[in-house]
């Protein structure tokens, strides 16, 4: 417990960088991810093809191998990225493929009819997604995509090993210095995940209960 | 840099013999891990699932398992089991006949790997086996068969049939979570990329070369696995409609 109490501080301004480092790649996620989507359930062969490879090549490549990627050939291709911001752009772009299929199965259940009397009324394809399909499939897929994000927040642990100072790095640091209670440090990192990422699911479940129309 | 790229790097010795090492660590690791979380994921949900009143406190326990190895970190749990479990003397001990074969690396991932999967494979099956209809069970109990009897003739079957959609994406899932075992030191794909890269510095080469191996045994274990979909619903539920594939909601 000593080297819980003694390094409490540190570890918890990681909880600040893992903050930081989920709500940027969540932002980021959520427009790549909705423009992914929209465009996977798009009518054109040579608008879905292109989504369709994007989503299915992220979706079969491990996290980590994306995140070395971007850091160590977005740095060969002249973009000198902190490890930080590598981390957010991996995250971000990682995420948009998963929130991508979520999106266009949500599009997909919007009834026909809202399509055909919203273009009746004069709208255009992309105004149409705008003020009428996507409102309407986004509230229906609001627990999945609470889902993803509870996994973005998870997968903020694997930055680390391109060296951001976030919360599971700052834990690991600690049990290498302190090295005689590794248990304890390490349930105090497990516990905290396990909170945050608990809590998160109730308010989806809660929000699933509360759209359940 | 786009000129000087030396693919010789991935495709000669020493690249490709460090790159097939690692495919073959890489790919122990995800059948093993895959097994291994079948099995204990099946006795979690039946577990789950049971309704004898004794069994309350049990029940309680595995929705704690549950709920625990899907929250925390795979990370975490891989560093929990490798410098937490096995710096034990009693782990090591017990681990020693098989470090023949096995680096207590591997082992620590691999049991971090099973449990951390077995939680997930553990909920689909738990939602597949509530999704088989009662009266199947209700059928096979008047006819005469015990409860566990029933379960694993008729019921358990039809729930692997409804669940398979989930399970075989957790399976995938497995598969490009082995590349977490490089942060505790196994000597897997991602792993033997790194040491090409820090050796030649050829980082565009040796990750692109990775970054391929997985596309391609991914895109392979999914066609597989959609395969194994038809040929499952249609022997145990004769006549059963394939429905479209159910993008996964929940990994």
């Amino acid at each position: 417990m000593d080297a819980i109490i003694d390094n409490l501080p540190f570890m918890l301004a990681g909880l600040w960088e893992t903050a930081k480092l989920a709500a940027l790649a969540i932002a980021l996620s959520a427009v790549l991810g909705v423009l992914a989507g929209a465009t996977r359930s798009a009518r054109a062969r040579y608008l879905r093809w292109p989504a369709i490879a994007y989503i299915q090549l992220i979706r079969s490549t491990p996290l980590i191998v994306f995140i070395l990627y971007s850091y160590f050939v977005l740095a060969d291709l002249g973009l000198d990225l902190s490890p930080f911001w590598a981390g957010v752009i991996a995250l971000g772009v990682f995420t948009s493929a998963y929130l991508a299929q979520i999106v266009h199965a949500g599009i997909s259940s919007v009834p026909p009819g809202q399509w055909e009397a919203a273009r009746a009324s004069g709208l255009s394809h992309v105004s149409t997604l705008r003020h009428v399909v996507l409102p309407q499939a986004l509230r229906r897929m609001a627990p999945a995509l609470v889902s993803e994000f509870i996994k973005l927040i998870k997968d903020t642990s694997l930055v680390s090993i391109i060296g951001v100072f976030e919360f599971f790095h700052r834990v690991e640091v600690t049990n290498s210095r302190v090295l005689t209670e590794p248990f304890a440090v390490l349930g105090f990192a497990a516990a905290c995940y396990f909170i945050i990422n608990y809590g998160l699911s109730r308010v989806a479940r809660r929000l699933e209960l509360r759209l359940d129309v | 840099m786009f000129n000087d790229l030396s693919w010789t790097v991935v495709l000669d010795e020493p690249g490709r013999s460090f790159l097939l090492h690692g495919l073959w660590v890489t790919v122990q690791l995800a059948v093993l891990a895959i097994i291994g979380s079948t099995v204990l994921g099946t006795l979690v949900a039946l577990g789950r699932v049971s309704t004898m009143p004794a069994l309350a406190p049990l029940r309680w326990a595995l929705t704690a398992y549950v709920e625990f190895f899907r929250n925390v970190p795979l990370l975490v749990q891989l560093v929990f089991w490798s410098f937490g479990m096995f710096s034990l003397d009693l782990v090591r001990a017990m681990a020693a006949p098989l470090n023949a074969v096995y680096t207590n690396q591997f082992l620590a991932g691999l049991l971090g790997l099973t449990i951390y999967t077995s939680a997930y494979v553990a909920e689909a099956l738990r939602s597949g086996i509530q999704s088989v209809p009662r009266g199947q069970l209700e059928a096979a109990r008047a006819s005469g068969l015990g409860y566990w009897p029933a379960m694993r003739a008729v019921v358990l079957p039809q729930a692997f049939a409804l669940a398979f959609p989930a399970i075989g994406n957790q399976y995938v899932g497995a598969t490009k979570n082995t590349s977490v075992v490089m942060a505790i030191g196994v000597t897997d794909l991602v792993f033997q990329a790194q040491q090409i890269e820090s050796a030649t510095f050829a980082a565009f080469e040796a990750y692109t070369a990775v970054l391929v191996i997985f596309v391609v045994v991914c895109l392979a274990e999914s066609a597989l696995l959609a395969l194994a979909v038809r040929g499952l619903v249609t022997r145990v539920r004769p006549g059963a409609k394939i429905t479209a594939r159910v993008p996964a909601l929940e990994a």
